[in-house]
């Protein structure tokens, strides 16, 4: 119960900052941003895993035909909204950034997983202002290659918490081995599956 | 129960137009308000201030226009210029359409005149509202040395009733320098040479709003006089008043002259005025509101702070979210309720 009320917690966290910032680019006559979010913040907002986040990772941006867009670097007018409600809710200043593509070696720019945008949770938070939220099988994608980049920490406790199939573990691991094809990362990738308990699927990476 | 923004702005109006009734009553300006008995009042800010807050009491508007009839060569054109441009207070049409209105009737019409043809609205607009904020209904026979400027307003009609400003009592006092001395910035010297033990050309010229050099050469002048004295520190020189000389006139009690460095607070006032009524901030959520109070706040906070008035804020940084909007109106009831007590 703790839990639910937890992310119930954090769910209308994320929400009022999230509309305070539709709110904040209104009042400066921002153009309206369409952001494509991962992270804890699509965790929480699409109820896959209680925990608490502080930030809102936008994996990209989208125009108004749907079409994806770098993310880097986000725009100036939502980075000045982002950080005036940072200082109105005491949020660390970076709490909306771009931080999974940030660059070359981001998600964005390395290439999102096939049909990533029809899985997207749509969400509007005013005129200046809609999110979509990345779906569970793609959170996997994303939780996999973080956690073997780091080699565990919170985004293993993600993936795990996620509960993924066997198939959707094996799925992810073959877009990750697109983005790093080299044998170093196929080593920690299998000593991250001894580790974390895949180790049944080592065989069939 | 929670302040709505409405209720809030109508307090505000009040303490504002209490405030300036009060000043300008002090300077003989017809009315039956209390006026101020006790501290120097710093005439062109007054004005600036004035020209913004009181489109909403066109009563005292008209007074303040027949008062600048009977007194206005005592204002400082130059000065109403500088501070205008230096903390950029808002009624600058207002000023340009006043110094228009002056050029024509005053017997000092030209020095209004250097100030006339600088600001116009890019679209007509009412000068007047009431105090709820709609516009006050117009004839058709608006006035020209307005209308020139943007802004519309019936025939002005003054009443005739202002006196001269009082040849006695402090809040009158830069005006009877001035009447004694000539317009310049010996005055406004004057007052802040009685006002402290000693003080440096630097934050004379912050607070007066005359150029550095002139206060320098002002300065440097008057020390021959024997009745303003100087030392050098490492930096800068320090001026003080010889004692006892001048004590009749900026020291009659025996304390130190009562100025207040009006100029920074009459423009954060104006800033509050302006920022609560803005349109863009009527209508909004409690927590955008309370982010626009904060954003408010901090705009302003420099010129309370450069006033003295600063301490009175509580750091925002410590209220989150919508809490910040009641701590923002306790914060701004606190400081009007202040300068209108000490200027009681």
């Amino acid at each position: 119960m703790r839990a639910i009320n937890n992310n119930i917690y954090e769910f209308e966290r994320l929400e009022k900052a999230l509309h305070l910032l539709n709110g904040r680019l209104a009042l400066a006559g921002a153009p309206s941003y369409t952001l494509i979010v991962c992270g804890g913040s699509a965790l929480v907002a699409t109820g896959l895993v209680l925990r608490t986040t502080k930030d809102v990772d936008v994996v990209a941006l989208a125009d108004d035909e749907g079409a994806l867009l770098d993310p880097a670097p986000l725009p100036l007018p939502l980075v000045a909204a982002a950080e005036e409600v940072a200082e109105d809710l005491g949020l660390p200043r970076e709490w909306l950034n771009n931080g999974p593509s940030s660059g070359d070696g981001g998600l964005f720019r390395l290439g999102l997983p096939h049909g990533f945008i029809e899985r997207l949770t749509w969400k509007t938070f005013g005129e200046k202002l809609v999110v979509g939220f990345i779906s569970r099988y793609d959170q996997i994608h994303f939780k996999l290659y973080a956690a073997v980049d780091q080699f565990g920490g919170y985004h293993a406790d993600d993936l795990q918490a996620l509960h993924p199939t066997d198939d959707e573990i094996l799925e992810a691991t073959r877009w990750t081995r697109t983005h790093d094809p080299s044998e170093g990362y196929l080593q920690i990738l299998k000593e991250f599956f001894q580790k974390f308990g895949y180790e049944h699927l080592i065989e069939r990476i | 129960m929670s302040t709505s923004l409405s209720e809030f702005k109508a307090f505000v109006l009040d303490q504002l137009l209490d405030l300036l009734w009060r000043q300008w009553s002090a300077l003989g300006v017809a009315g039956s308000s209390a006026s101020e008995k006790r501290l120097v009042i710093d005439p062109e800010p007054l004005l600036l201030l004035s020209l913004t807050v009181c489109r909403y009491d066109a009563r005292l508007f008209d007074e303040i226009l027949d008062w600048l009839m009977v007194n206005g060569s005592f204002l400082n054109v130059q000065r109403l210029k500088n501070l205008e441009n230096q903390f950029d207070f808002q009624g600058k049409a207002q000023l340009s359409a006043v110094s228009k209105f002056m050029g024509k009737k005053s017997n000092y019409a030209l020095k209004w005149k250097r100030l006339s043809a600088t600001h116009s609205l890019e679209e007509l607009e009412p000068l007047f509202f009431t105090k709820d904020g709609w516009p006050l209904p117009l004839s058709d026979n608006t006035a020209p040395e307005f209308r020139a400027h943007g802004l519309l307003r019936g025939q002005i009609k003054l009443r005739g009733y202002s006196q001269p400003f009082p040849s006695q009592g402090m809040p009158s006092l830069m005006l009877r320098l001035r009447a004694l001395l000539g317009v310049n910035s010996r005055c406004e010297l004057f007052c802040l040479l009685g006002a402290m033990n000693e003080i440096q050309p630097s934050e004379i010229t912050r607070q007066t709003g005359y150029y550095s050099r002139t206060v320098q050469n002002a300065l440097v002048d008057m020390t021959h006089s024997g009745v303003v004295r100087v030392r050098s520190t490492n930096k800068e020189k320090r001026y003080w008043l010889q004692p006892g000389v001048l004590d009749p006139l900026l020291r009659p009690q025996g304390e130190p002259t009562p100025w207040r460095n009006w100029s920074p607070l009459f423009r954060a006032l104006e800033m509050l005025w302006l920022g609560l009524i803005d349109p863009k901030r009527q209508g909004l959520d409690s927590l955008l509101l309370a982010s626009e109070l904060r954003r408010l706040s901090r705009d302003m906070k420099p010129l309370l702070d450069e006033a003295g008035w600063g301490q009175y804020l509580m750091d925002d940084k410590a209220f989150l979210g919508e809490e910040y909007k009641e701590v923002f109106f306790q914060d701004m009831e606190g400081v009007l309720k202040r300068v209108n007590m000490v200027a009681a």
